[in-house]
């Protein structure tokens, strides 16, 4: 049976007189795995921050976990990894351990703390400076803090910009892992190729937004070509 | 050698220079991963404008500081949160109108070059009881609300929209934090001057970040070479006769050097 994590009603956001999001209607049914994409400023990012709660100037309705956004208290449910993420903690002095430790929804559930780092390949590391690591360990630090209080969803935005593509492709295969644990992901991507190979649902935004409810209905749909300008991508899809 | 411990001025000034020491530098850690150091240099000059205008007008000396520094600090937070100002630019618009009036009120005082003298590079050989009273009544508050917001403060220096979305109000937690700073420049500006308020807040972290260690061992690593420095830059100034401000500033460039080279050895 399928629960809805995120619904929304005619949810806009304007920047100044600019319209970012134009009366967006959705609903995100758990367990999902979710697509989010579109062109550079689309607005992507911007409905990401505005599920997360960092935005809030928006108008229409938006619930999350059943409760209007505005009043939602995220007790670790939803976690969320921001764009250039592994980037910004480059001249901190932390540690692993610190980074995970930073996570304020902490379980002490060790065991499950252990199985994380274990199936992310960085069992070792807690004692190394996150700066020590590569871009692709970074991020596989930061989706391991975002697990730590075991959330019904993740949301990521562009996780592996800057991260090879032997590791990219790694990465897809963890969040595919997670999703066949249950947990819910909305990943904010343009590697559609990649991706297409775990994604049930694809998001086309545009300032509108257009939802498939599969991959095979994105890739014979015109909205790849409406959306990019051109069929520029080879789709395939693999359950 | 001990004999220099038979003065009370020098027990006072080491004393002063102690609790500065270890709370400068954990302030300090916060503000330098951020890349926001020279927000402690710009209001060490605005405290110094405080001070400066509380002897032109007759107002006690200290409350004036706090107040002023602290209402300088949520301006230039409101400018930075707002974005309308890049919080550098802030920064320089405030640092050049407080170096204005402080310029100023200079010309307006009858204190002679001296004090300044002191309100700049130190007056820790000028420490008195009151002095003390008020670093050791304000200064383990400080500490203590710190240690209360210690996680909080490390996650918004990670990644401030991380933060937001996990439910902090960062904006409140930066405006106590810069709150908590703007008290404890307020309290040293008389004793140890501008330029050990920015010094002691800056470069033991910088040095301390040179040997790769942790969050906390860096916090620990840093005080520890900030309260080295200010005893021997202490005990140091007092037998060769030297300004103890400047004499401090030395041996934490010291110590620097130090940190670079060790940082070239394990490489």
């Amino acid at each position: 049976m399928n629960n809805t994590i995120i619904s929304a009603i005619d949810l806009s956001f304007k920047y100044g007189e600019e319209t970012i999001l134009d009366s967006l209607t959705f609903n995100f049914p758990s367990p999902s795995f979710c697509v989010l994409t579109g062109p550079n400023g689309a607005g992507k990012t911007t409905l990401i921050r505005i599920i997360t709660g960092i935005e809030k100037n928006y108008t229409g309705t938006l619930n999350v976990f059943g409760v209007p956004a505005a009043k939602f208290i995220n007790k670790g449910e939803l976690a969320y990894l921001p764009q250039r993420l592994n980037q910004t903690s480059l001249n901190l002095p932390t540690t692993v351990d610190d980074i995970l430790n930073s996570n304020l929804f902490k379980t002490v559930d060790q065991e499950w703390i252990d199985r994380i780092l274990e199936k992310l390949h960085i069992p070792d590391f807690n004692n190394k400076l996150i700066s020590q690591l590569s871009v692709g360990q970074r991020q596989r630090v930061w989706l391991a803090r975002s697990l730590i209080a075991k959330p019904k969803i993740i949301i990521l935005d562009e996780p592996v910009s800057g991260v090879d593509s032997i590791n990219q492709v790694e990465f897809y295969e963890i969040l595919n892992e997670l999703f066949s644990l249950g947990i819910s992901i909305i990943l904010v991507s343009h590697e559609l190729e990649v991706v297409a190979k775990s994604a049930n649902l694809v998001w086309c935004l545009n300032r509108k937004l257009i939802i498939h409810k599969s991959i095979e209905e994105f890739t014979h749909s015109s909205d790849l070509h409406d959306i990019y300008g051109s069929n520029h991508v080879h789709l395939e899809h693999q359950h | 050698m001990f004999e220099i411990f038979q003065y009370d001025f020098i027990l006072r000034a080491l004393l002063a220079g102690s609790i500065l020491g270890i709370v400068l530098p954990i302030l300090g850690i916060f503000l330098v991963v951020r890349r926001y150091s020279n927000i402690a240099d710009t209001l060490s000059h605005v405290s110094l404008v405080a001070v400066l205008a509380s002897i032109v007008t007759g107002i006690a000396a200290l409350p004036l500081t706090i107040f002023t520094t602290v209402l300088v600090s949520l301006g230039i937070e409101k400018f930075k949160q707002s974005q309308k100002i890049y919080g550098e630019t802030a920064l320089a618009i405030v640092l050049s109108g407080s170096l204005g009036l402080t310029a100023i009120l200079i010309s307006a005082t009858k204190q002679g070059s001296a004090q300044l003298f002191n309100f700049l590079f130190g007056g820790l050989n000028f420490v008195n009881q009151t002095d003390l009273i008020q670093l050791f009544t304000v200064v383990p508050i400080v500490l203590l609300i710190l240690f209360f917001i210690r996680r909080e403060l490390l996650l918004i220096s990670l990644d401030e929209e991380l933060a937001s979305a996990e439910g902090l109000s960062v904006n409140l937690i930066n405006n106590i934090f810069i709150i908590l700073c703007s008290i404890v420049i307020s309290l040293g500006i008389t004793s140890i001057g501008v330029l050990l308020l920015s010094t002691l807040i800056v470069i033991p972290v910088v040095s301390a970040q040179l040997f790769k260690q942790g969050f906390v061992s860096t916090i620990f690593i840093s005080a520890f070479l900030s309260l080295v420095s200010i005893w021997s830059g202490i005990i140091l100034s007092f037998y060769f006769n030297l300004a103890t401000g400047g004499m401090i500033v030395m041996i934490n460039l010291f110590f620097f050097t130090i940190g670079i080279l060790y940082q070239q050895l394990n490489k």
